[in-house]
C-alpha cells in the first residue's frame, strides 16, 4: 500500500510548446507533498502528469519516466486507465456526479470500472470510504439524496470518499481547498493529515500557509523567465522551506516579495 | 508588494538601532559620571532608561503585530524572533549602565572606584564602548565575520574581571568590606554588559544564517 | 437615531437622489422603452394567438364529434358529416415512429462522436454536412428518396419511403440539440470519471449522456415536432386513403396532414347545397371543411403534447451547476 514516486527530468509540452522542463523530484509513500508557485508555473501540470491525466488535452506529451515503485507509467505497455485506479485524484471544484446519489457517487468508481460487487461489499466501501473521509455521520441518513445537494465542502469530501472508495495507492489534490470556506478548508486539512497514513498525497495549493500547514515536503516551482518553461526551483523538508529555504527565489516567493 | 510589512519591518530595525544607541551611550556616560564623580550625568543615565524600557515594550508589541496579522516567514520570522530577544538583550544592557550610574550616585560625592582599580575600570569602559559599536555594525550591516570577532574581544573583557578580583582580593586590599562589594558589583556590571552585546551579535548570525551561532 | 452632523448632510444627499432633470429624462426615456418592448410583444403574439383562435374554433366541432378519434373516413363522401380520423392518427404516429427508430440512434451518435471523439477533418467535414442537411427543403429530401427507391430500386409508394425522407430532415435536428446538450456537460464531469480509471467509452455511456438526457429528450421531441407536419414527402412518396391502414410497407396509408390535403383539395367541390328561395343553391354546410380543421386541430395537440412531455422529462432530471 502507498507507493513511492519518482519522476526523472521530465519535459512537459503540450503540442509545440514547452510548458515546464526538467523535472527531477521523489515522493515518499505516505508522505504529504506540496507543490507551491505563482500562477502558470506548472505545478498542476506536473501534478496531471503523475496520473496521466494531462493526456485528456489533446496534443499533451511527456518525455523522461515518471516511476511508480519502480514502475513507468508511460511504459508503452502501461494503459493510462490502470494509472489512474492506482493514483486517484481529487479536483478544485467539488465535482459529484449530479445524476447520482451520494451512494451511488461514492461507488461510482467501482461499478464504473465494471468491477462486479454484490449489494453489501458495495453497502461496505460507501461505509469505509465515507468515514475515511470524515463524512460518514453526516450523510449516513440520505445516502440515496442526490450528491448536489451537500454543501461545498462535504461535496468535496463526497469526491474525496469517491476516489478512495478505489482504493488507489496515491492521491493527487489540485488547489481542493480553493473553493471553499475557511472552516471547510480546515476540515480536509485534518482529513488529509489522517490519510496520509494510508496514501501518499501530493496536494498542489495557493495557499502557502496551508503548505506550511498540512506538508511533509514541498516543492516550490517557478517560471524560469518571461515566456519560458516552468520548473522545479527548489524541494526539501517543508519546516526547512518555510524558516530557511537555500534558494533566493524561493524566500523571495515565500515572503511575498514576488508571485 | 507588501509595502506596508515591508516598512513595518525596516521601522523595526530602526528601533532596534536606536536602543543599541541608547545602551552605548547610556554606559558611556555611567562610566564618566564614575570615574569623575559627576552626579549630574549619573542623574541623567538614571532617567534616560526610561526610554530604554519604553523601547522594549514598543519592540515586543510591535513584533507580536507583524507575527499575528503578516503571517512571516525564512528570514522575517527570524528577523521579528530575533528582535524579541535582542530587546530583552538591550535592555539588560540598559539596566547594568542604569546601575553603574547608580553606584556613582551613592558613593557621591567621593568617587566610588578606588585609584587601584581606576585604571581595570576605565579600561572596561572603554571595552564596553567598543564592542557595542561593534555590535550596532553587526547588526545594521548583519555582518556574520565581524560577529565572530566580537567573541573574541569578549574575552579581553573577562580578563579584565579576572584582573579586579585579583586586586580586590589581594592582602594588600586597604579599602573595607564595602567598597570591595562596590568594586565587584562594578566589575560584574560591565562583564554582564559585555555578554549581553555578544548575545545580541550571536542573534544576528541566527537571522542570516537560521543557525544558532 | 440621528446624529446632528447627519442631519445636515440629508437634505443635500436626497436632494441629488431624487430629484434633478436627469432623473426625470431617464424615467422618461425607461417608460418609452417599456412601452415600445410590450407593443412589440403584443403585435408578435397577435399572429400566434389568431392562429390558435382560428384553429380552434373552426376544428372544435368536428374533433367534438362522435367518432373523430376511433373512426375512419371509410365508406364516407366528402359531403357526408361524420367519419374520424383514426386512419390518419395512426399514419401519422406509425411513420414518425419508424424514422424516430432510425434517426435517434444515428443522429445522438453523430453528436456523441463530434463532441467527444471528433477532431481534425473529418469531424469538420461531419459539422459542415449536418449544416447543410439543417437547410434542406422537405421536397427536396422527399424527391431524393423517390430517386433512389421508387426510380432507381422499383419500390412503390408506401408509408416507409415518407419515413425514411422524414429520417433526412429529422437528424439534423436532433444531432444539434443533443450536440448543444452535450457540450453543456461540464469537463469537470469527464475529468472526474476519466481520474477514476474509467476508459472514455463508459465515461461518455454512463455519466456524460445520463447528465445531458433530459436536454436531449427535449431535442428528439422538437425533431418529432418537426416531421409530424411535413405534407412533401407524403405527396411524393405516398398515396392517402380514407381507410386504416397499420401496415407501414404496403399500400396507402392515411396521415394527418395528407388529410387535411384531401379534404381541403376535395372541399370546394363538395359543398351540401340547397335550393334556395332564389332558385339558387346556398351553402348549407360543409363537413369536408369541418374535418380538414379538425385535422389541423388534432395535429397542433399532438405536437403540444409531445412539447409537455418534453418539459416533464426535463423537470426531472436537471444538470446541476
Amino acid at each position: 500500500m502507498a507507493k513511492r514516486i519518482d519522476v526523472k527530468d521530465v519535459d512537459i509540452y503540450y503540442g509545440k510548446f514547452q510548458a515546464v522542463r526538467g523535472v527531477n523530484l521523489t515522493i515518499e509513500p505516505r508522505s504529504v507533498t506540496a507543490f507551491i508557485g505563482p500562477s502558470g508555473c506548472g505545478k498542476s501540470t506536473v501534478l496531471r502528469t503523475l496520473n496521466r491525466m494531462h493526456e485528456v488535452v489533446p496534443g499533451a506529451r511527456v518525455s523522461g519516466d515518471v516511476l511508480l515503485d519502480g514502475e513507468d507509467i508511460y511504459g508503452s505497455s502501461v494503459d493510462p486507465v490502470n494509472v489512474r485506479r492506482t493514483i486517484g485524484m481529487v479536483f478544485q471544484r467539488p465535482n459529484p456526479f449530479p445524476t447520482m446519489s451520494i451512494y451511488d457517487n461514492v461507488v461510482a468508481g467501482l461499478k464504473l470500472q465494471g468491477t462486479r460487487m454484490r449489494k453489501h461489499e458495495l453497502d461496505d466501501a460507501v461505509e469505509r470510504s465515507l468515514v475515511s473521509a470524515n463524512l460518514w455521520h453526516e450523510v449516513r441518513s440520505r445516502l440515496k439524496k442526490p450528491g448536489s445537494g451537500l454543501s461545498g465542502g462535504q461535496q468535496q469530501r463526497l469526491c474525496i470518499a469517491r476516489a478512495i472508495a478505489v482504493q488507489p495507492q496515491v492521491l493527487l489534490m489540485d488547489e481542493p481547498c480553493s473553493a471553499l470556506d475557511p472552516i471547510s478548508t480546515l476540515a480536509i486539512e485534518d482529513l488529509i493529515q489522517q490519510l496520509k497514513a494510508t496514501y501518499t498525497i501530493v496536494i498542489v495549493t495557493h495557499n502557502m500557509q496551508q503548505a506550511a500547514r498540512v506538508s511533509d515536503r514541498t516543492a516550490f516551482f517557478n517560471l524560469a523567465g518571461v515566456s519560458q518553461p516552468g520548473e522545479l526551483v527548489e524541494m526539501d523538508d517543508t519546516e526547512k522551506i518555510f524558516s530557511n529555504p537555500s534558494d533566493k527565489r524561493t524566500e523571495d516567493y515565500i515572503s511575498g516579495r514576488f508571485g | 508588494m507588501r509595502d506596508i510589512y515591508h516598512d513595518e519591518l525596516d521601522d523595526i530595525g530602526n528601533r532596534v538601532l536606536m536602543m543599541i544607541n541608547l545602551v552605548a551611550v547610556a554606559m558611556q556616560r555611567a562610566t564618566e559620571a564614575l570615574l569623575d564623580a559627576n552626579l549630574a550625568l549619573a542623574d541623567q543615565v538614571i532617567a534616560d532608561d526610561d526610554r530604554v524600557d519604553a523601547l522594549r515594550a514598543e519592540l515586543e508589541d510591535r513584533t507580536f503585530q507583524v507575527i499575528a496579522q503578516q503571517a512571516p516567514v525564512a528570514t522575517d520570522l527570524r528577523v521579528l524572533i530575533a528582535t524579541n530577544q535582542v530587546s530583552s538583550d538591550l535592555e539588560r544592557m540598559g539596566d547594568l549602565a542604569h546601575h553603574v550610574a547608580k553606584t556613582a550616585r551613592l558613593r557621591y560625592p567621593d568617587v566610588a572606584v578606588p585609584p587601584e582599580i581606576r585604571d581595570v575600570i576605565r579600561q572596561m569602559g572603554e571595552v564596553a564602548a567598543s564592542l557595542v559599536t561593534k555590535v550596532a555594525d553587526v547588526v545594521e550591516g548583519r555582518d556574520v565575520a565581524l560577529a565572530q570577532a566580537i567573541e573574541e574581544e569578549d574575552d579581553s573583557m573577562d580578563a579584565l574581571l579576572r584582573k579586579l578580583f585579583t586586586v580586590v582580593l589581594s592582602p594588600n586590599w586597604a579599602r573595607g568590606t564595602e567598597a570591595a562589594i562596590d568594586t565587584t558589583l562594578l566589575g560584574r556590571y560591565y562583564e554582564r554588559y559585555a555578554d549581553h552585546a555578544v548575545a545580541v551579535a550571536r542573534r544576528t548570525v541566527f537571522i542570516v544564517t537560521g543557525r544558532r551561532a | 437615531m440621528r446624529d446632528a452632523p447627519m442631519t445636515t448632510y440629508a437634505p443635500t444627499l436626497a436632494k441629488s437622489l431624487s430629484t434633478g432633470r436627469g432623473v426625470r429624462l431617464r424615467k422618461a426615456k425607461s417608460g418609452l422603452a417599456a412601452v415600445l418592448v410590450t407593443g412589440s410583444f403584443a403585435v408578435a403574439l397577435v399572429p400566434l394567438v389568431w392562429l390558435l383562435w382560428t384553429v380552434i374554433s373552426k376544428g372544435l366541432h368536428a374533433v367534438t364529434r362522435d367518432g373523430w378519434f376511433t373512426a375512419s373516413q371509410r365508406n364516407k363522401t366528402y359531403t357526408d358529416p361524420g367519419g374520424g380520423a383514426l386512419h390518419a392518427i395512426i399514419g401519422t404516429a406509425e411513420q414518425v415512429a419508424l424514422c424516430s427508430a432510425i434517426s435517434v440512434p444515428i443522429a445522438l451518435l453523430v453528436a456523441i462522436y463530434l463532441v467527444e471523439y471528433g477532431r481534425g477533418a473529418l469531424a469538420r467535414v461531419t459539422t459542415f454536412m449536418v449544416d447543410i442537411l439543417t437547410g434542406i427543403p422537405s421536397i427536396v429530401a422527399a424527391l431524393f428518396i423517390y430517386a433512389v427507391f421508387i426510380g432507381t430500386l422499383g419500390q412503390s409508394k408506401a408509408g416507409w419511403l415518407v419515413s425514411l425522407a422524414l429520417v433526412l430532415l429529422m437528424i439534423p435536428v436532433i444531432v444539434r440539440t443533443a450536440e448543444e446538450m452535450l457540450r453543456l456537460v461540464p469537463n469537470e464531469l469527464r475529468e472526474a470519471s476519466y481520474a477514476l480509471g474509467v476508459p472514455k467509452w463508459r465515461t461518455v455511456l454512463r455519466v456524460v449522456l445520463p447528465t445531458a438526457l433530459a436536454g436531449i429528450v427535449t431535442g428528439v421531441i422538437l425533431g418529432i415536432a418537426r416531421v409530424a407536419g411535413e405534407t412533401a414527402p407524403l405527396l411524393v412518396l405516398g398515396t392517402y386513403t380514407p381507410n386504416r391502414n397499420s401496415d407501414l410497407f404496403h399500400g396507402p396509408q392515411g396521415t394527418l396532414p395528407s388529410f387535411i390535403n384531401d379534404q381541403t383539395v376535395n372541399a370546394s367541390s363538395h359543398g351540401t347545397y340547397q335550393l334556395g328561395a332564389d332558385g339558387k343553391p346556398h351553402l348549407v354546410h360543409n363537413f369536408a371543411v369541418d374535418r380538414l380543421w379538425g385535422a389541423a386541430l388534432t395535429l397542433i395537440v399532438i405536437v403540444m403534447l409531445l412539447n409537455l412531455i418534453g418539459r416533464l422529462v426535463g423537470r426531472f432530471q436537471k444538470i446541476s451547476d
